[in-house]
């Protein structure tokens, strides 16, 4: 049995859609298919062009979009993203105007001198005080968390969604490598994401799930060595997009490994019932009100 | 304990430390803290680079400030923060450097080690005797230099009085480095880098020469590259009075375990009385801890700070067991390491269903 799916990774997720400042007003951001676009600007391309050559700042869904794009593929979505329904991450907008603020305050930080003299082998030196500017490193890891918390700012559907498609990036099989060289970062977004649906699975009592990236053909395993012991679980990082974002990770009792087949408000299942159990495969449904958010998505086996 | 497998228990344990967070059952979360406590002690060992651990830590730090965001905050500190430099708490050094030779030769005393992430400082001493007529004590130090137990050297500059100095190593000493040797024309000392660590990270346990140091630890450790739950719930109704130990008396009054963490309760008296003021900074900065544990299966337990309250001169302590103590443990050998006095007390242990 494997787990190979047809499909793109979000064809189990619903349209989405979130409003955000913009200008004077409010405007939508929707997401569909895969893509996130401003809904209320006809042609965010032809804005970013025009602002690029000189047409004054970009408008804010203009900006969010060109985020979505540059941390499609960044890991620390997958660090500070949900984790499960209840893992709640409220960023307001003006949190983020507040850390607008502060990123610009610190990129302009000076460094005063505060005293000069003389080391003991008969150098000088010069002690300034204060955090100074940021070095290009640290002005990037901060330009990139503003970013990240600029995107959260849009919500728990989308939240999900972005987490979904950074997966999705890292599966493809040309990043083999770049999987390798952070097994560690893509074991703890597996682990901490698949320890609370193992959870939901098995009960509180299930103990400590050990999650490693599989690599390879099937769809993993998922192994209990006693009662007591734990799991120790393999899966191939798609998980966390094709089943994970979509809200699929327990549905009617059973751990599901793969989506084999999927178009909203339907998918063909690969599932658990329990550990060391034989495969299933049946058919689920979304239920009629979609949540906000698709990890609490109400799945109903057909 | 690889550098890979070392990483990734440290990001899966901070995992672990989020998931705890706001959870029911975890009213005292410190896990920035534990997390922080296991990384410098993994660095201690040599198995994961400080910087990294101590960006595992700064990173839960800001994913749980964004959890903690409501409309109206101000900015989060740690998103934009620069991450800290781990400062350690300075550790005893003791050695005596002499600076020359004759009556009342300049001499150095390396009184502590405080490593951080950029640079090691050496809190030193020096005396000039009055009978001495070389060269005066800043001539001296301006020789001084070392190297690591990688062959690599470091400039040393020293700074401040004669009496009242710092030793800096230029450029720092990688966090892997096991001992340093300072050294002047004529002498040279040494410096365990790995007892200061761990004895920065409030870690050493008791009955640990250097070389035979990472028995217990490699036992603890070894816990988590094949973690065995502690099982279902359980308590162990233990109530014993502990003998004196440097004028201080605990008394463990329960011990309750579940799948991932088993807890200790304690009652204190005569602890300092700064514990009062300042219990948050309590009992990881007191000299009485950590605990070490040895259990009936030979597997070892250190105990981590989970919580403590103090009211009328005694003391509240709910001590954290890593790893958890399994059920099928029929004894605890407990190891407490006081400032001049040892104790070592055998606890058996009959297990009771916590439902």
């Amino acid at each position: 049995v494997t787990g190979d799916a047809d499909g793109p990774w979000w064809a189990a997720l619903p349209p989405a859609e979130t409003a955000i400042p913009c200008g004077r007003g409010q405007h939508v951001i929707g997401w569909a298919a895969g893509a996130l676009t401003g809904s209320s600007h006809p042609d965010l391309e032809a804005e970013r062009i025009l602002s690029a050559l000189g047409g004054g700042p970009p408008a804010e869904c203009v900006q969010v979009t060109g985020m979505w794009q540059h941390l499609s593929g960044d890991l620390d979505v997958l660090a500070f993203g949900p984790r499960h329904a209840a893992d709640q991450i409220t960023v307001a907008w003006d949190n983020v105007e507040a850390l607008r603020a502060d990123y610009a305050s610190r990129r302009r930080g000076r460094r005063r001198t505060v005293a000069t003299g003389r080391t003991s082998r008969g150098g000088s030196y010069v002690v300034r005080a204060g955090p100074g500017p940021p070095t290009r490193q640290e002005a990037d890891v901060w330009m990139r968390r503003l970013e990240l918390m600029t995107l959260l700012a849009l919500g728990p559907a989308l939240q999900v969604r972005l987490a979904g498609t950074v997966a999705a990036a890292w599966s493809d099989p040309g990043q083999a490598a770049a999987r390798a060289a952070h097994r560690p970062r893509l074991a703890a977004a597996l682990t901490g994401r698949l320890t609370p649906a193992v959870q939901t699975w098995l009960g509180a009592d299930a103990g400590p799930v050990t999650a490693t990236v599989h690599e390879g053909d099937g769809w993993g395993s998922v192994e209990r060595a006693s009662a007591s012991a734990g799991l120790r679980v393999g899966l191939p990082l798609d998980w966390l997009a094709r089943v994970w974002a979509c809200g699929l990770a327990v549905v009617d009792g059973h751990l599901v490994v793969a989506v084999q087949a999927a178009r909203w408000p339907r998918a063909r299942v690969l599932a658990l019932p329990r550990p060391g159990a034989e495969l299933v495969t049946f058919t689920v449904r979304a239920g009629p009100q979609p949540a906000q958010s698709p990890l609490a998505q109400a799945w109903r086996r057909e | 304990v690889d550098a890979e497998a070392a990483e990734t228990y440290l990001r899966v344990l901070a995992e672990t430390q989020l998931r705890h967070f706001r959870a029911p059952g975890f009213p005292n979360w410190d896990g920035i803290r534990e997390l922080r406590y296991v990384g410098v002690a993994l660095a201690a060992l040599g198995v994961l680079d400080m910087s990294v651990a101590e960006d595992i830590a700064a990173e839960l730090d800001a994913v749980v400030q964004v959890r903690v965001r409501r409309s109206g905050a101000g900015p989060a500190r740690p998103v934009f923060s620069v991450p800290p430099t781990a400062p350690s708490a300075p550790s005893p050094a003791g050695q005596v450097l002499r600076l020359g030779d004759g009556p009342g030769a300049p001499r150095l005393r390396l009184l502590s080690v405080t490593r951080t992430r950029r640079q090691t400082e050496i809190t030193v001493a020096g005396r000039v005797g009055r009978q001495w007529t070389g060269q005066g004590f800043h001539h001296a130090v301006r020789d001084l230099s070392a190297v690591d137990d990688a062959g690599s050297a470091f400039t040393v500059q020293h700074s401040g009085g004669s009496s009242d100095g710092l030793l800096t190593l230029v450029p720092s000493v990688p966090a892997g480095a096991r001992w340093v040797e300072i050294g002047a024309p004529g002498q040279h000392v040494g410096l365990d880098l790995v007892v200061t660590a761990l004895r920065d990270a409030g870690q050493l346990p008791p009955d640990s020469a250097a070389a035979g140091l990472p028995e217990p630890w490699t036992s603890v450790l070894g816990y988590f590259s094949a973690p065995r739950p502690a099982g279902s719930l359980g308590i162990a109704p233990v109530a014993i009075a502990l003998p004196e130990i440097d004028g201080v008396r605990f008394a463990l009054t329960g011990l309750s375990t579940e799948a991932e963490q088993t807890t200790l309760r304690v009652q204190a008296w005569g602890l300092p009385p700064r514990l009062a003021a300042s219990p948050a900074a309590f009992p990881g900065l007191l000299p009485w801890f950590p605990w070490w544990a040895r259990d009936s299966t030979g597997q070892w337990h250190v105990t981590a700070d989970h919580g403590s309250s103090s009211h009328g001169g005694r003391s509240a302590l709910t001590l954290r067991m890593v790893p958890p103590v399994s059920r099928s443990v029929t004894s605890l050998e407990l190891i407490i390491a006081g400032l001049v006095s040892r104790l070592r007390v055998t606890l058996p242990l009959a297990w009771q269903e916590n439902t």
